[in-house]
């Protein structure tokens, strides 16, 4: 991060660890002691959760920017990496639709749609977008 | 509050700790390892901002939920207006799947931090780092799991309603620890004055306003793909979203089937309406009530998982069920059903709902008789209500 010095801390901190403090320790209580609960399953997928992110999505979105800033001409790139970022999110939120886990033969009602027909016309519209974008810039900026 | 200079030394949670040697620090552990001008604190600061707006957003809803399905004794859930449960219920849903993308442009914003030397300063910053990995594992694990749940992905190995339940409790709390510790430096950062004293660098690739737009896009972007299966206008530009309002039978989505409740065949069907102790309970075959006054709503099923469709339904009251055994719906009622076995079997109406006109045990639905999957031959409609608690099959009504 780019600013080195902290600033002197807001006098609301105090309050807010008690208060926040207070929040975690119920809930891990809850966790612990609740009716239907699995507070091992919970807190080994909350580490395999923040592991996942730190040890895996990002090194590999980090890799790929990095990618795009080596093959791409630099009046593209920023659109590129939009293009990419919005298109991976879809891709993201689709995963559960594309691999139907959770179909039920006897429920048609639910996943009723063509998901990777849906993510691709998701992800043209954002193709289609940033080239209609780069497109409009490159004509402003020959005026 | 404001601690001084000279009194953090007394301060046994500010002492410094041990330094790691130097020659572990490799890779990204660094100095200057990430070079991408988006780690920025003004850009954190936004993102922080919009994520402390949608979390609570999602906590508030979400306990909302809770409460109207757990009702604590000094709470009765109105059943006016009939629209706020789907609307609390679509806001929850939203504001989740909306923090999908908010979440990962904040987490990657403030990825060198991960990479922090030393890794532990005193102890203070090392358990503000602990509670970073609440905060973090949580809120990744809480999207992770709601977006799948709401596909009906249930790969998580954990009943998730409570699971969920207790874990916001930890995240919000990590959140508000996290907000007391970072306060002052995101108010820094949001402010006009971090553009003079930490402008953004120049450079090709994407701008911090650029990303900035780019992460608000990519949240509309997965609403807009979603929020059809709650505003059904939008049905049709919601290509991913897991449910579409008018498919299932008789124009309506299912969530739990006949089938899967092990309620397919209904032979000799009655009705016991159970009064309070003393009285004779009252036995009602269907035609007893289709002889009943039948009264037509139209009314929502809106599922907690975010989903929701209106329907027009017909029946008769439970107000006047409840006559029949000389209760005036003061007392809270249990509504059970054929289907043996699971967690929604039954669910408990209060006054607000039993006394209230559209309040129905229905029969039928869209102008016919019910769907065996809709919950044939009986089952509760009610306004302002979550659909696990518009029990189906229903056969025993009991005042408790």
């Amino acid at each position: 991060m780019s600013t080195v010095e902290e600033p002197p801390r807001s006098r609301w901190r105090w309050p807010l660890y008690a208060a926040g403090s207070a929040m975690i320790a119920f809930g891990l209580w809850g966790e612990l002691f609740g009716a239907d609960t699995n507070p091992l399953r919970w807190a080994e997928l909350l580490v395999v959760a923040a592991l996942a992110h730190d040890l895996v999505l990002a090194p590999v979105v980090i890799a790929l920017g990095l990618v795009t800033r080596r093959l791409m001409p630099a009046r593209f790139r920023s659109a590129v990496q939009g293009a990419w970022l919005v298109s991976a999110v879809l891709l993201l939120v689709a995963v559960p639709g594309l691999g139907r886990f959770g179909a039920k033969a006897d429920n048609s009602s639910v996943l009723p749609r063509d998901y990777p027909t849906g993510l691709a016309v998701g992800v043209g519209t954002v193709l289609l977008v940033t080239v209609l974008m780069v497109l409009f810039r490159r004509v402003r900026q020959r005026r | 509050m404001v601690r001084r200079a000279g009194t953090t030394l007394k301060d046994p949670t500010m002492m410094p700790l041990p330094v790691p040697p130097e020659a572990l620090r490799l890779g990204p552990l660094k100095e200057g390892a990430f070079t991408s001008r988006l780690h920025s604190e003004r850009v954190a600061s936004w993102l922080g901002l919009l994520l402390g707006v949608t979390f609570t957003l999602c906590m508030l809803t979400g306990l909302w939920s809770h409460f109207v399905q757990h009702p604590p004794s000094w709470f009765t859930v109105p059943a006016h207006p009939s629209w706020l449960y789907r609307v609390t219920q679509g806001v929850h849903v939203t504001t989740g799947l909306a923090a999908v993308p908010l979440l990962l442009a904040k987490l990657f914003t403030v990825y060198p931090k991960l990479f922090e030397w030393p890794p532990a300063k005193n102890l203070r910053h090392a358990t503000e780092r602990g509670v970073l990995l609440l905060l973090v594992g949580g809120s990744v694990l809480q999207l992770a799991t709601g977006v799948m749940n709401i596909f009906q992905w249930y790969a998580f190995g954990f009943f998730f309603t409570t699971v969920h339940y207790w874990s916001a409790w930890v995240v919000i709390g990590a959140l508000t620890v996290h907000v007391g510790s970072k306060i002052a430096v995101a108010r820094r950062g949001l402010s006009k004055q971090s553009l003079v004293d930490d402008p953004e660098p120049v450079g090709g690739g994407m701008s911090r306003r650029g990303f900035l737009t780019t992460t608000g896009v990519a949240s509309g972007a997965v609403v807009l793909a979603t929020v059809g299966q709650t505003v059904s206008p939008l049905s049709g530009l919601s290509v991913l979203a897991p449910r579409r309002p008018g498919d299932g039978p008789q124009g309506l989505p299912v969530n739990k089937t006949a089938r899967a409740a092990g309620t397919q065949v209904v032979e000799g069907y009655q009705l016991t309406v159970v009064g309070a102790s003393g009285r004779t309970p009252v036995m009602l075959t269907l035609a007893d009530l289709q002889g009943m006054p039948q009264h037509t709503v139209h009314l929502p099923i809106t599922c907690v998982e975010g989903w929701s469709a209106g329907a027009t339904w017909t029946g008769v009251r439970l107000r006047d069920v409840l006559a029949l055994v000389g209760s005036d719906g003061h007392r809270p009622t249990r509504v059970a059903s054929l289907q043996a076995r699971g967690h929604y079997r039954s669910s408990i109406v209060t006054s607000g709902h039993s006394r209230d006109d559209l309040t129905l045990l229905a029969l039928g639905l869209n102008g016919e008789q019910l769907h065996a999957d809709h919950g044939y031959p009986l089952r509760l409609i009610a306004p302002n209500r979550p659909g696990v608690m518009q029990t189906k099959w229903v056969n025993q009504v009991e005042v408790l």
